[in-house]
């Protein structure tokens, strides 16, 4: 995908981050969702899709900034930086949760024992299912 | 994997900076592969090396293990 059209898409969702923390803050003034969590979430979103409304003004605002950015982003040795380190925070994010369980078995919090085993076990699903899609790939 | 790319950007007196910014990368790109801590992909080899009119095999050093 072009560059530009790349911008364009993040300042869309940048756009609906704000639409969805304003339905979420909307929400919470209404019986329907009255509780702290639901504005808290709504203002988490907004303020994600106005820093990234602010990034996006900075980053088009001439050629030059935009030509900086396609190349830091697109940069090899930061791409293999950021696999890497999405890769090592997958594997330490499983043994945590592996761990977390252990401990919270040993505990008698069976529930949120069970939880995160559950959410280590869809992690670990999606991982699998993303590996046989990207094998298919190449 | 060894390189001669600070030996041909010093023979052709270009700054780090400018070899970046003619293949498309980031300065620490530059600076990481003339330190030998980052091996770079075919695609940026040959940008490399054609920016120096050199050949590959010239300007990265493979090894046989």
């Amino acid at each position: 995908m072009e560059f530009r059209k790349k911008l364009k898409v993040r300042l869309y969702t940048a756009i609906a981050y704000i639409i969805i923390g304003a339905v979420f803050i909307g929400l919470s003034f209404t019986r329907l969702g009255a509780n702290e969590m639901i504005s808290s979430f709504g203002a988490v979103f907004a303020v994600m899709g106005i820093a990234r409304i602010v990034q996006y003004l900075r980053i088009t605002k001439d050629e030059e900034s935009i030509h900086q950015r396609e190349i830091a982003e697109t940069d090899e040795r930061n791409v293999m930086i950021w696999t890497k380190a999405r890769s090592l925070a997958f594997s330490i994010y499983i043994l945590a949760a592996a761990l977390a369980v252990v401990v919270l078995y040993l505990m008698n919090m069976n529930f949120a024992g069970k939880i995160v085993a559950y959410n280590l076990f869809g992690f670990v699903a999606i991982y699998w299912i993303c590996y046989f899609i990207i094998s298919r790939k190449y | 994997m060894d390189n001669r790319i600070k030996e041909y950007r010093k023979q052709n007196k270009i700054t780090q900076d400018e070899l970046a910014k003619a293949v498309d990368v980031t300065r620490q790109t530059i600076i990481s592969l003339e330190n030998g801590k980052y091996n770079a992909s075919l695609q940026l080899a040959h940008k490399i090396a054609k920016y120096f009119g050199v050949m590959i095999e010239d300007l990265f050093l493979f090894e046989e293990e």
